[in-house]
């Protein structure tokens, strides 16, 4: 009824074909940056080992939430300020089940992801608040979770923590070697990775950017808003439960400690310095924020220090992230050739 | 007895976050901005203060309190100016303010660590110890100063914003910005003005927090909290920060005394969830910059 | 004279801001396939009603109705839904995505790939946004705009702004388009373009509402016209029964003037604010 009719035959079906494959390339360059980040991900520890090695467990680890918190901020702006709460739960929660019912490490896991992912579904019922009100919200959850986890001792050991970590056994077999835990954890990262690619691009997607970018625009065109606000949170925060299972196994401990206000603060500079929005760009930001301080260890003392300006400077002059680094700098560029003349 | 200890130290307590708060809802109303680095502007405040006892011991408290907040208004012009005026002119997304105000947060505190020491100190004054009896209560002395404190300063900040151009012109840029610049007011001073008072209320709170406690470089998290109690008065509403703290302080000290002292930082958090689920927009319902 | 049954109709629609009364007992009835003009000087309501009809703000008392259906406590989301779209009176666009994404956005209703779906399917996720992206793109033909449909909306210019949030509102396959002062800022040649698509709309099955404060364009495109005064209507009528009607005139102008010089002045009211 309301369908304009074809121009002409013809004439259209070349054009609807050329702006069919502008959607396309970019859906094709995405898939092309998924593809080196793999390349690159799995190769650079698998082949090098040792300190890489160990570097790629806790990058893949991070790289995950990151992503969860990526989709969830950067594409459809809802800010969580307590995001590492929601690591911790998955943490424990995973933990707490392989222990007490020598449940393997899947279904720790799956469940994990499961308390993480409803936990954030309760937070989500805040989005009835606004804006500012909402974000404060988030804070305030992540810290009411950080105390529970922390003050229940009979159940988490408290600030004490957890050792004794049994090791992850998939399909009875236990995994006992670092590669065969990266092994595992790239995997999750490749499938989370895809996965979240695959719902930005499309109509989800499309309906979470416009919500990031307008929101009031975004239900003036029928984008059911709290809706999808309520399902992103919970996707974010499930990922970030995942993430959080297989911290404990890194670690060979658990504790509190990993999971506070410092930690979902490093999350969110990841997300940002690597460049908001772009899911590359988290991964990036992880690999960033984890491995540059192992090189300055004699400046650990430095370390939160230049997390700060770093983050300073980024929102200042480079906010659009490192991955936007190419664009930002050839407006630079011809800003000042303008100038010049 | 014990109650009305409680209650005392509750209130003393809230007027401290009602400080910070008061900052807080006033760079919320100015620049549209969520400071997150107002709970570290106001561990620095208390710094600056220490330093000035450490250079003059003989100073009166008075003149530490007054000083202290002057010197920190500065550095909170200063900051306003490097680094908020070009993100707020070019109308950045929210997220990167609220990250911005994050990232100045953390240059404060670990700053902070670095010139004065990871180690908490104590301001080196009598007063830190000084109790007075009254009515057979035990009553600390640096609470007679935030009694006198608080009034006046809500006296001084109802009179600079009613009757001074400089206050008016602050209002109005708060208001519409861009409205404020076609009347020819400086939109920029007035953020700077905003800023600075902003900051030295911050000190203030910090100051005459110190002698109740300690002061280290990690106390910027209790500014947090004053955030819950700007948000439980509404963001914006100074009166609503004033009454936004003195609850969350009332009920944080009887409620770990009554319930839990572990989960005493959550208790304003959840006070301030529960009064957002009953009244989404605070309770002094403001209106809002969205 | 036949109409139909009535599309969109306002039975004393009232909104209060405290003491302020923004729209006053406002009745209004909008046939479907036509264009209705919605005018009045300066803060006599218009934008309001637009904010009541769409569900922005919501009634202090009286009820809107669509095709017989009470709309009062459904959101602004489903009605949209039900089909009634607006636009701004600036554009809302999203400002990172190009002209072709902002289009598709509207799409959205009428897309079928879910969350699911988009992580798992492949052939019927193809078709799904096949078919989005070739409407969106016929609706950017249709405004005129398939030139630029791959710039990003932040660069393009303040009329091509007007025209994808037009497109993108037609993307819903609205029942009624609340157009919000759609001439505004635009030069002579854009607005006789705005003009011209909007005329195409009945003919399509869609009715529109125009806010305006340009009278020609009003006058050209509108088969009725409802006044509104202070948040209270005036009077209903045909182009030219309103450019005549004494309380009109005196709304605008201030006091009774003859019919010819009315028209003069009306005429020549063809401010863009």
């Amino acid at each position: 009824m309301n369908e304009p009719r074809a121009q002409g035959s013809i004439p259209s079906l070349i054009l609807s074909s050329q702006i069919l494959s502008t959607g396309k390339l970019r859906v094709r360059r995405d898939w092309l940056i998924f593809g080196v980040v793999m390349v690159l991900g799995w190769g650079t520890p698998l082949l090098a080992g040792g300190f890489y090695l160990y570097l790629g467990l806790t990058v893949a680890i991070y790289a995950i939430a990151a992503l969860g918190l990526q989709v969830m901020v950067g594409l459809a702006g809802q800010l969580s300020l307590g995001h590492a709460a929601f690591v911790g739960l998955g943490a424990y929660t995973t933990v707490l089940l392989e222990k007490t019912y020598a449940m393997p490490f899947l279904a720790a896991a799956g469940c994990g992801m499961l308390v993480a992912g409803l936990m954030g579904l309760l937070m989500a019922q805040l989005v009835r608040l606004s804006g500012v009100y909402f974000k404060i919200a988030t804070f305030g959850f992540g810290i009411i979770v950080y105390q529970i986890i922390s003050n229940t001792t009979w159940l988490t050991g408290g600030h004490v923590g957890i050792r004794g970590i049994p090791a992850i056994s998939i399909f009875g077999t236990a995994l006992t070697t670092r590669k065969e835990l990266f092994i595992l954890e790239m995997l999750a990262l490749t499938i989370v990775y895809a996965l979240l690619l695959r719902l930005c691009h499309g109509r989800v997607g499309r309906a979470l950017s416009a919500i990031g970018q307008n929101e009031s625009a975004a239900r003036s065109v029928g984008i059911p808003t709290n809706a999808y606000r309520m399902v992103v949170i919970t996707i974010g925060c499930a990922v970030a439960g995942l993430a959080g299972s297989f911290l404990p196994h890194l670690m060979r401990f658990l504790s509190p400690e990993s999971f506070g206000w410092h930690e979902s603060l490093v999350l969110l500079i990841m997300i940002t310095v690597g460049g908001l929005g772009s899911l590359p760009g988290a991964i990036l930001g992880a690999l960033i924020l984890i491995v540059v301080p192992e090189y300055m260890r004699e400046l650990a003392e430095y370390k939160m220090l230049v997390y700060g300006v770093l983050l300073v400077l980024c929102m200042m002059f480079l906010p659009t992230g490192l991955v936007a680094l190419p664009a930002t700098v050839a407006g630079w560029v011809a800003r000042l050739r303008t100038r010049k003349k | 007895m014990q109650l009305t200890m409680q209650l005392m130290s509750g209130l003393a307590v809230g007027c401290i976050y009602a400080l910070v708060a008061i900052g807080f809802s006033m760079i919320y109303r100015a620049l549209g901005l969520v400071n997150f680095a107002q709970g570290d502007i106001m561990m620095l405040g208390a710094f600056i203060g220490y330093s000035i006892l450490v250079a003059m011991p003989a100073l009166p408290f008075w003149l530490v309190l007054i000083s202290a907040t002057a010197l920190t208004a500065v550095l909170g012009l200063l900051i306003e100016r490097l680094a908020f005026r070009s993100a707020v002119n070019r109308k950045a997304d929210q997220i990167y303010l609220v990250l911005l105000t994050l990232g100045i947060g953390i240059v404060l505190s670990n700053s902070a660590r670095l010139i004065w020491g990871a180690n908490p100190v104590v301001y080196p004054i009598a007063l830190s110890h000084q109790i007075y009896t009254v009515l057979g209560y035990p009553f600390p002395a640096v609470y007679v100063y935030i009694a006198v404190t608080m009034p006046l300063l809500l006296l001084g900040l109802q009179l600079f914003f009613s009757k001074t151009w400089l206050g008016i012109s602050s209002r109005a840029v708060s208001d519409d910005r861009e409205v404020a610049a076609l009347m020819g007011v400086d939109a920029g001073r007035a953020s700077g003005v905003s800023f600075a008072i902003a900051a030295g209320t911050g000190a203030l709170a910090g100051v005459l927090y110190a002698p109740i406690t300690y002061v280290s470089f990690d106390m910027g998290v209790i500014g947090v909290k004053a955030f819950a109690a700007a948000i439980i008065g509404s963001l914006g509403s100074i009166p609503g920060a004033v009454v936004g703290g003195l609850i969350i302080g009332i009920g944080e000290t009887l409620g770990s005394a009554l319930i839990s002292s572990e989960y005493m930082d959550s208790i304003a958090f959840l006070l301030m969830i529960g009064i957002l689920l009953v009244r989404p927009t605070g309770l002094f319902n403001r209106a809002i910059k969205t | 004279m036949t109409q139909g049954p009535i599309l969109l109709e306002l039975k004393q629609v009232t909104r209060k801001f405290g003491g302020l009364v923004a729209v006053n007992q406002l009745d209004m009835q909008i046939y479907p396939n036509t264009i209705h003009g919605l005018i009045g000087p300066n803060g006599a309501g218009k934008s309001t009603a637009f904010d009541l009809i769409s569900g922005l703000t919501a009634l202090t008392s009286g009820a809107v109705y669509l095709e017989g259906r009470d709309m009062t406590r459904v959101s602004v989301e489903d009605r949209v839904q039900a089909g009634i779209c607006r636009t701004f009176q600036t554009p809302k666009l999203f400002e990172k995505m190009t002209a072709h994404e902002v289009v598709m956005t509207g799409r959205h209703l009428h897309g079928r790939t879910g969350i699911l779906g988009s992580m798992f399917s492949i052939q019927a996720k193809r078709k799904d946004e096949h078919a989005i992206a070739e409407s969106a793109f016929e609706l950017l033909k249709f405004v005129g705009l398939q030139e630029q449909f791959n710039q990003v909306v932040a660069d393009l210019p303040y009329g091509k702004r007007r025209l994808v949030e037009i497109a993108r509102a037609l993307a819903t396959e609205p029942k009624i388009l609340l157009l919000d002062e759609v001439a505004s800022g635009l030069n002579p040649v854009e607005t006789k373009a705005v003009g011209d698509l909007i005329e195409k709309l009945p003919s399509r099955g869609i009715t529109v509402v125009l806010v305006e404060h340009d009278m020609r364009f009003v006058m050209r495109l509108c088969g009725v016209i409802t006044v509104l005064n202070f948040g209270a209507k005036i009077v209903d009528g045909t182009p030219a029964e309103i450019s005549t009607n004494q309380d009109v005139i005196q709304a605008y102008l201030g006091q009774p003037r003859s019919a010819e010089q009315a028209r003069r002045t009306l005429r020549k009211k063809s401010v863009k604010l």
